[in-house]
């Protein structure tokens, strides 16, 4: 047998629905490829343990409950992605993803958050400079203070002059590719079996 | 109670050697997880659920400690096993040489 829906007990069938409903909910932001493979790896393991068992709800068990164990793979994974291909939809994924997998995640997720705003900022200066050179740029105002303008002009003299454009866009890709790396690599994985459920043994 | 407390003492130490376990048993040939979970069990008991190896084995792909591979087995369906990389290797042997040098120092203390 090599999934369970050839199974002939009626009853084993229904659990196994019901927890592998349960896993495709949890793998849904993985490519399909990927999901698709950590979906048959699991299915086999639980086929492996109901031989083992001989009931399915003690194989399931054995096995944990999903909401214990996949969101760290899959987060993992869709991080791995994103410092791949660097597209911001695959960044955006792994970001939400992250933030799902406990307090470690949240905190990582939302400073990755933060430097990503920063980089959409330097980008709308970078626009909005090239759209209004005289409220955007960086001032040296008359009493020496430096200002960051967007949108407000205080005065004073235009640092940066027409490389302020090019260098906002330099400082926003730079923090995007640094930050996704970074972000792609980041380990933060609770240690194995940390989990709030399903303890045994 | 002082049963309670050595149980959850055995668990801890138990999850906390989890990953060199899975790089020993992936030391002796490679597994595919369910395999990888049979030769836990023989050493560490029941200590986790064993879905919790997936995220462990992934982090390990990642790191290139481990590669995978869909392998068809003789009888039944297409199993993806894992094996170490050099780089796994390195690490179970060094990690080996901590844990033997730990356990020699906490066995002089509990004697």
């Amino acid at each position: 047998m090599t999934t369970w829906t050839d199974l002939a007990d009626p009853a084993a069938r229904a659990a196994f629905a019901a927890y592998f409903a349960r896993v495709e909910r949890h793998l849904a932001p993985l490519p399909d490829a990927s999901a698709r493979e950590v979906r048959e790896e699991l299915e086999l393991h639980a086929l492996d343990l109901l031989a083992e068992e001989g009931r399915a709800d003690a194989a399931l068990a054995r096995l944990g409950a999903p909401e214990d164990f996949l969101p760290d793979l899959v987060a993992e994974r869709l991080r791995l992605r994103a410092s791949k291909s660097f597209a911001p939809s695959h960044v955006f994924s792994a970001i939400a993803s992250s933030a799902r997998t406990g307090l470690a995640g949240i905190i990582v997720s939302t400073l990755a958050g933060f430097g990503y705003a920063l980089a959409a900022l330097a980008v709308v200066m970078g626009i909005a400079r090239l759209v209004a050179a005289e409220t955007t740029g960086l001032f040296r105002l008359q009493d020496g203070r430096l200002f960051l303008g967007l949108g407000e002009n205080l005065g004073g003299s235009d640092v940066l002059g027409v490389w302020f454009a090019p260098l906002a866009f330099a400082v926003a890709a730079c923090l995007y590719l640094i930050l996704t790396l970074a972000f792609g690599r980041v380990k933060f994985r609770k240690p194995p079996g940390e989990d709030k459920a399903n303890m045994t043994g | 109670m002082m049963d309670e407390t050595l149980k959850d003492l055995e668990k801890r130490w138990r999850k906390s050697v989890l990953p060199l376990a899975v790089l020993a048993v992936l030391g002796k040939g490679p597994s595919h997880g369910y395999g990888l979970a049979v030769a836990l069990r023989e050493v560490l008991g029941a200590a986790t659920p064993e879905g919790t190896l997936y995220p462990l084995l992934n982090g390990f792909e990642r790191d290139g400690l481990a590669v995978a591979e869909w392998t068809i087995p003789e009888s039944g369906p297409a199993r993806k096993t894992y094996a170490l990389t050099a780089e796994g290797r390195a690490v179970l042997s060094e990690a080996s040489a901590q844990w033997s040098q730990m356990s020699l120092n906490l066995g002089k203390l509990l004697s």
